[in-house]
């Protein structure tokens, strides 16, 4: 047999290993982890010369998004590194994991020089002489009682990690704000008048139960009065936006379960529900439920019953940053107990490091033989497709589409539409909107254009932002612009002006605009309108928001006026 | 309007206010944490395996469970994520709580945390329209001038919900700019000439000017 015979060679391997190890050359690799972010292109890490690092060592991170970014250890304390990186435009963010291979030589040092030095004499204390000085130097002050309780217990590491506190450990915590609204509209013809008066709360009961759920309780009471000629229109209500109970869904608990009125969590857009959603988290990442119960007109009245509604959602990312994502989903209604609305939702997000981002979304809806006013098939009544880059000098450019046509549904979600409108009306848009800084100044501007059932428009903008013209910290801004609309186009400029303060800001505009009647049959089609505005906002830090604005409008014949304030509490 | 008429609202307006100012002493009253500080109810929540080594930069030596009393977290030297509006004054566990990495939803821009009420519609850019202090949206008629109907005359001034029905839900769309879908009240009323049997019921803008509807304006 010739395998004994290795054994011998085997041994003599192992026992060589240490010596080989230490050779020029070999190396170890030190773990570490970016904690925050520093100065240019520095980050911090979290080990320092204790554990080996030197300056000038090499780090290469390795971002959750892939990819291997480089540096050098610039600056070093005993438990912390500073690291430069070699790409100012890659900087990892803190959690960061990354490595640096140290030579084996630098630990082999660091171990003998932190071997036991050779055994001393012991200081002796005679035992009859307490606090009496021992001889043979220094020796420490002596500790004072511990007395703090940090709930050691033993066979703990000293150096254990933190371990959070779990929601039956932790008490529960109230959040949210209370808030005060009132507007008033007011036009010189005929001593027309719309007042809105509002106080509502959004509160937030957190680990009610100690199972880290949630409650959640958003509502209004709302004061309306309209003053028209004829009769007057005046109204209260109390409005329950939310009024939910939701537990799971958390980093220790996958599913996820709400009940009660919420906006669906799985997929918004299928709106404010009466009744539970249920969703669960796969261990990649993705993400499954369903909802069922009854929506909600989305008017003021928010009247329920009428629409019962199931619904499901699967929703896919690529890894656990989330930063590619796409979901699709499926909502049947059922208005007054007949069938009504089939509505497929299919929506994307891609949010790459660089900047870029990427989001859409479509909205088809399925037809059938009882649907008359658009017959069976399938129809694209809304899509929305977006991309922008953004840049760290504020730099950006944002491009957008969007389409719009109405569903053929039962259920109460817009004012009466006439049958030819539900089947011919839709709009398109394509939008463009862009920033650069020009020296201190921004130019800022967009484009547009759309085309509805009838007609086709565009509109457009430029303006020209000073920043600490008038005023430090104060910001004007020039914009000029036009717009082809379906009835009239409107043309003007705007000047604007804001001035942040220690305690909130001013803003003031004023905006001189031509508008011509596209259709009207005579020669005065033309329409000066001036507009102006002034806000006032001023905050605390310890949680109080106030907001007064008083804004006009004023035309040829007449005027208009509104007023209002917001006053909020957060806590 | 009736004297009687000012009245209410006048007293509906005092009794909102008054319901308003108890509501805010009342959760005022309650036992609010320091700002960016912490107290032994609250956590730790997370894990601590991210932070740095250098544990006094947080704590006293007294023990784990106390924090320096100067402590103060700048979050964007330390992070560098820049906190703006609001989100400065807001308490630490708002974002960094069980839900998971923070940075996972702030990735998603306000949506990773806020609702989305518009319900996809709007797009994702909330600061188009919101700003961060108070998410009061401003300047939407001039926003409004970038659209098919920019808003003129008597509808630079006419409260949002007139037209979009579901505005205080935060659905805004679609929403149909023909003039006699909002108008349909004012076409049944026209009776001098009688609209309606004369086939007046659509291109309302022909004769009517938006300073006014009642009356048509011509030379």
């Amino acid at each position: 047999m010739r395998i004994p015979g290795l054994i011998p060679i085997a041994l003599l391997l192992l026992a060589a290993t240490p010596a080989l190890a230490l050779q020029e050359g070999a190396e170890r690799t030190l773990e570490l982890r970016v904690t925050a972010r520093g100065a240019g292109r520095t980050v911090l890490v979290d080990r320092g010369t204790a554990d080996g690092l030197a300056v000038g060592d090499l780090v290469r991170f390795l971002p959750r998004g892939g990819g291997v970014w480089g540096g050098r250890v610039a600056e070093l304390a005993e438990r912390t590194g500073v690291v430069e990186l070699d790409d100012p435009q890659l900087l990892p963010e803190p959690g960061t994991r990354g490595e640096a291979r140290l030579p084996e030589t630098r630990f082999a040092r660091t171990s003998g020089d932190q071997e036991p030095p050779a055994a001393a004499p012991q200081a002796s204390v005679p035992e009859d002489e307490p606090g009496a000085e021992p001889e043979g130097g220094d020796v420490p002050p002596e500790h004072p009682p511990w007395e703090r309780d940090d709930d050691w217990t033993a066979g703990q590491p000293l150096l254990a990690r933190v371990d959070t506190l779990r929601p039956a450990q932790r008490e529960p915590t109230l959040s949210g704000r209370v808030y005060v609204i009132a507007d008033q509209l007011f036009a010189t013809q005929d001593d027309r008048s719309d007042t809105f008066a509002r106080m509502g709360t959004d509160l937030r009961y957190g680990n009610p139960f100690g199972r880290g759920g949630e409650l959640h309780l958003d509502g209004e009471w709302n004061l309306r009065e309209t003053n028209v000629p004829g009769p007057d229109e005046s109204e209260t209500k109390l409005r329950v936006d939310r009024a939910s109970y939701s537990w799971g869904g958390s980093r220790y608990e996958p599913v996820r379960h709400e009940i009660g009125r919420f906006l669906q969590q799985g997929m918004p857009e299928f709106g404010v529900l009466d009744g539970y959603e249920w969703s669960g988290r796969a261990a990649d990442g993705t993400r499954m439920g369903y909802s069922v119960g009854f929506l909600p007109e989305p008017t003021p009245d928010m009247n329920s019953g009428h629409d019962l509604q199931f619904a499901a959602f699967y929703r896919w990312v690529a890894d656990e940053t989330e930063r590619v994502s796409s979901s699709v989903g499926f909502q049947k209604t059922l208005h007054n107990g007949a069938a009504d609305r089939d509505l497929l939702i299919a929506k994307f997000q891609v949010l790459p490091d660089t900047g870029w981002s990427w989001h859409g979304n479509a909205w088809v809806d399925y037809y059938t033989a009882g649907d008359e006013a658009k017959g069976p098939g399938v129809d694209l009544t809304q899509a929305y497709l977006s991309t922008s880059r953004r840049w760290a000098d504020d730099r950006r450019v944002d491009v957008s589409y969007t389409h719009l046509a109405f569903p053929d549904i039962q259920r109460y979600e817009f004012l009466q539409l006439t049958p030819q409108a539900l089947e011919k009306d839709r709009a398109d848009r394509v939008a463009l909107e862009a920033s650069e800084p020009f020296g201190r100044r921004r130019v800022h501007g967009g484009v547009g254009g759309w085309s509805d059932e009838e007609e086709a428009g565009a509109d457009g903008q430029l303006g020209l932002e000073f920043p600490d013209w008038i005023l430090d910290e104060s910001r004007t801004d020039l914009t000029l612009f036009g717009a082809h609309g379906r009835f009239s186009n409107l043309y003007g400029g705007r000047v604007g002006f804001g001035w942040q303060t220690a305690a909130g800001s001013w803003d003031v505009m004023l905006e001189l605009a031509l508008a011509r009647q596209q259709g009207f049959n005579s020669n005065n089609d033309d329409l000066l309108q001036q507009r102006y505005r002034v806000v006032r906002q001023l905050h605390t830090r310890s949680g109080w928001d106030f907001a007064a604005h008083a804004e006009g409008t004023i035309l040829e014949s007449e005027e208009g006026f509104g007023l209002g304030f917001y006053l909020q509490r957060s806590f | 309007m009736s004297t009687r008429f000012r009245r209410n609202r006048l007293s509906v307006v005092l009794a909102l206010l008054l319901g308003y100012g108890l509501l805010a002493c009342a959760v005022s009253g309650h036992p609010t944490p320091r700002l960016h500080s912490w107290w032994q109810g609250l956590g730790p929540v997370l894990p601590h395996d991210s932070f740095p080594a250098e544990c006094s930069l947080c704590h006293t030596g007294d023990g784990w469970r106390e924090l320096t009393e100067d402590f103060e977290f700048d979050h964007e030297e330390r992070t560098g994520v820049r906190l703006e509006g609001a989100h400065t004054r807001a308490r630490c566990l708002r974002c960094h709580n069980d839900r998971g990495p923070a940075a996972v939803f702030t990735r998603q821009g306000c949506a990773g945390c806020h609702e989305d009420v518009h319900q996809g519609q709007l797009g994702t850019d909330c600061r188009s329209c919101h700003q961060q202090e108070t998410w009061r949206p401003e300047g939407q008629i001039e926003r409004h001038q970038r659209t098919r109907f920019p808003l003129v005359g008597t509808h630079a001034v006419t409260s949002c919900r007139r037209c979009h029905l579901g505005a205080e839900t935060g659905k805004f769309l679609p929403t149909d700019v023909e003039c006699v879908t909002c108008h349909r009240d004012d076409l049944a009323g026209a009776k001098n000439p009688d609209h309606i049997a004369l086939g007046w019921i659509e291109r309302c803008d022909r004769c009517h000017m938006p300073t006014t509807w009642h009356q048509a304006e011509t030379n």
